[in-house]
């Protein structure tokens, strides 16, 4: 187990320089002239020219920048926009709409696609099953952008049921982009449920327990649901680092001012140090999430044993 | 049900009352779920054919499991309709003259935003462009890169999960490693990032989208080949062939590669509505296809901003998309039931 734990963790270094040097790379190699970009339309002196380059070390090879770069971000200090703003600051503010929303998303998808993948599972064939089904894979095959769209309409403009952005950042606000956000999510978590469940009530050890006359509720609740619910909750737990950067689409509809808006005003205006230090953060997020479930997968199940 | 069948040797030999037949598939489905890809009961028959006819003579035996599940899928609607669909889009991305007169990119600013009606069934956008005819046009696009990254993501997912399977030790080691780095960059962030820098310089068309869609989208893919291929070097016709001489390649090639692919291509088949999926969030994003290719997720997000005047513009290429998507998910859903037993 600990050298399973020590190799993941070399293996997420590698995968988080990886992606983040690849990020920078794209972002800065493939501008043209970054003083310009930051003055714009104006011309630059050569004597303001010499000193921004004096003051980024633009005259340093790429690898210096990109490592320089790497040890500031590690230090805490994510640098600021090209507008001069702090990005520490801005994600400071960003934060707390992000995780509201992914929050309310995972709390959606956790109650609603365990139970109806329960009771789908439970009643396999039947109009519920059959039903749930159906409506997964429209909400799988529907990008969630469209489907932003269409929830954003219908309960927002046309029946006023939701606030039409999620600004505010109050629960009600924030109910309709989390469940948007969560859609795809729990459209998975319910069949991944039922098919999980479906499997394990042919199990030997439900026949067992049923020959020895427990009663149905506990067979499935306690026998069935234990072994049932492991891959869901490894799921679940990937689904987390997901539900962050899928953010970004569901931020851009509704209007939060989260951390996947910033990072989408971040691609819009060409913005490397906002988008390469999101993204680095989120990537990181990811990561650990991965790690935690890896690790969550070999403790729920005895069976799974990393040497 | 009948005229699906006729010339069809295979289910003309085993016609019979239908109760025999779901019998004999229950037996085929347990031994399929042992593990032996495209292997009937009889397959060691087949095995000391001569080595280069056995990957023939294998999927069309009779009690394969290519043809077992072939029989399942005759008779699910949902194949024929997705089935369906998929032709349709596909023949409106090859000919979309054939569905619309109208030149999409022949816009009349004087019809701005008008509703539907004969001349223009899905009415008008803000420039005045025919609703109908981009909407069309815009298969194309998608169904492109859909196509494009999906044949990508299926070939570096055979090189890479075919030879760690097949010759396994250090360099499956290494080639899992690589899977799990790839596995662990969100593709959507990379994507955008990636979409955003190199087609902002110049145009290139769908190629960019459809290099990263295709280098980030293989995982899934290698390792479901991985394993199948690990599975089918144990059987006994790839032995049979080894003794006869033949040279790893000419066993992968030939004996392995066939009898492992259906799992994979069932695969591809959901990633590819997968991959029209995240090509449209892209476009919508502004961060996949540009202007002078036509794109629904470009028209989307163009129509976005008079969603409440002009409905039209956003729901007729929106539910195209949708449907588009949903096609390629239910065939491949439909191809991975009759292939997995197991759900029955």
């Amino acid at each position: 187990m600990f050298r399973y734990v020590v190799r993941r963790l070399l293996q997420m270094i590698l995968v988080f320089f990886g992606t983040t040097f690849i990020v920078y790379a794209l972002m800065f190699a493939g501008r043209s002239d970054p003083i310009q970009a930051l003055a714009g339309e104006r011309p630059v002196s050569p004597q303001v020219r010499a000193q921004l380059t004096e003051q980024y070390h633009l005259d340093d090879p790429f690898f210096v920048q990109y490592a320089n770069y790497m040890a500031n971000l590690l230090r805490g200090d994510l640098g600021t926009q090209l507008s001069g703003r702090s990005i520490a600051g801005i994600l400071q503010q960003a934060w707390p709409y992000t995780i509201r929303l992914a929050a309310i998303s995972i709390v959606i998808v956790v109650v609603f696609g365990i139970t109806a993948g329960i009771i789908a599972g439970i009643r396999r064939g039947g109009i519920f099953d059959n039903g749930t089904l159906a409506l997964t894979l429209l909400v799988i095959g529907i990008p969630v952008f469209v489907l932003g769209f269409f929830a954003q309409y219908l309960f927002g403009v046309r029946w006023k049921i939701f606030p039409v952005t999620g600004g505010a950042g109050t629960f009600y606000a924030l109910l309709l982009p989390a469940i948007v956000l969560g859609a795809l999510s729990l459209a998975t978590a319910i069949r991944l449920t039922r098919t999980s469940i479906a499997e394990n009530l042919r199990a030997d050890y439900v026949r067992t327990a049923r020959s020895k006359g427990l009663a149905g509720r506990r067979v499935v609740g306690v026998h069935v649901l234990r072994n049932s619910l492991i891959p869901v909750i490894t799921f679940l737990g990937v689904e987390i680092g997901n539900l962050m950067s899928g953010a970004v689409v569901t931020e851009r509809i509704f209007n939060i001012p989260g951390v996947g808006y910033q990072l989408y005003q971040g691609i819009l205006l060409q913005d490397g140090p906002t988008v390469v230090a999101i993204v680095s953060i989120l990537v990181i997020i990811y990561l650990i999430c991965n790690l935690v479930v890896d690790i969550l997968y070999a403790v729920l199940d005895p069976r799974i044993r990393y040497e | 049900m009948s005229e699906a069948n006729a010339g069809d040797p295979v289910s003309s030999r085993m016609r019979g009352p239908g109760a025999a037949r779901r019998g004999m598939s229950e037996l085929e489905a347990m031994v399929t779920a042992e593990g032996h890809p495209g292997s009937g009961p009889g397959a060691d028959n087949g095995s000391f054919i001569e080595p280069g006819q056995a990957a023939e003579v294998v999927p069309a035996r009779a009690r394969s499991l290519a043809g077992d599940a072939w029989r399942d899928l005759r008779r699910s609607p949902i194949f024929w309709i997705a089935g369906f669909l998929v032709v349709l889009l596909v023949t409106m991305a090859v000919v979309p003259r054939l569905f619309s007169s109208i030149n999409p990119r022949a816009c009349d600013l004087s019809q701005s935003l008008e509703p539907p009606s004969a001349a223009h069934w899905f009415g008008t956008n803000l420039q005045g462009c025919d609703v109908y005819s981009r909407t069309i046009y815009g298969a194309r696009a998608s169904i492109a890169v859909g196509i494009c990254s999906t044949l990508l993501a299926g070939l570096i997912a055979v090189l890479i999960g075919m030879s760690g399977g097949y010759f396994g030790g250090k360099l499956d080691a290494v080639l899992s490693r690589v899977l799990d780095i790839v596995l662990g960059i969100p593709l959507l962030l990379a994507a955008i990032v990636f979409g955003r820098s190199v087609a902002a310089e110049t145009d290139l068309g769908i190629w960019p989208v459809v290099l990263v869609l295709g280098v980030l989208g293989w995982t899934t893919a290698a390792r479901v080949i991985r394993s199948s291929v690990i599975a089918a070097k144990q059987q006994d016709y790839v032995q049979a062939a080894r003794m006869l001489g033949a040279g790893n390649s000419r066993i992968l090639l030939r004996h392995i590669l066939p009898n492992a692919l259906a799992p994979m291509i069932v695969v591809l088949t959901i990633a590819l509505g997968a991959f029209i999926a995240t090509e449209a969030t892209l476009s919508f994003l502004g961060a996949g296809l540009k202007p002078p290719t036509i794109s629904w997720g470009i028209d989307i997000s163009d129509a976005q901003a008079r969603f409440q005047d002009a409905p039209w513009a956003l729901l007729f290429p929106a539910a195209f998309l949708a449907l588009t998507v949903l096609a390629f998910i239910m065939l491949g859903d439909a191809v991975r039931e009759a292939f997995d037993p197991r759900l029955r």
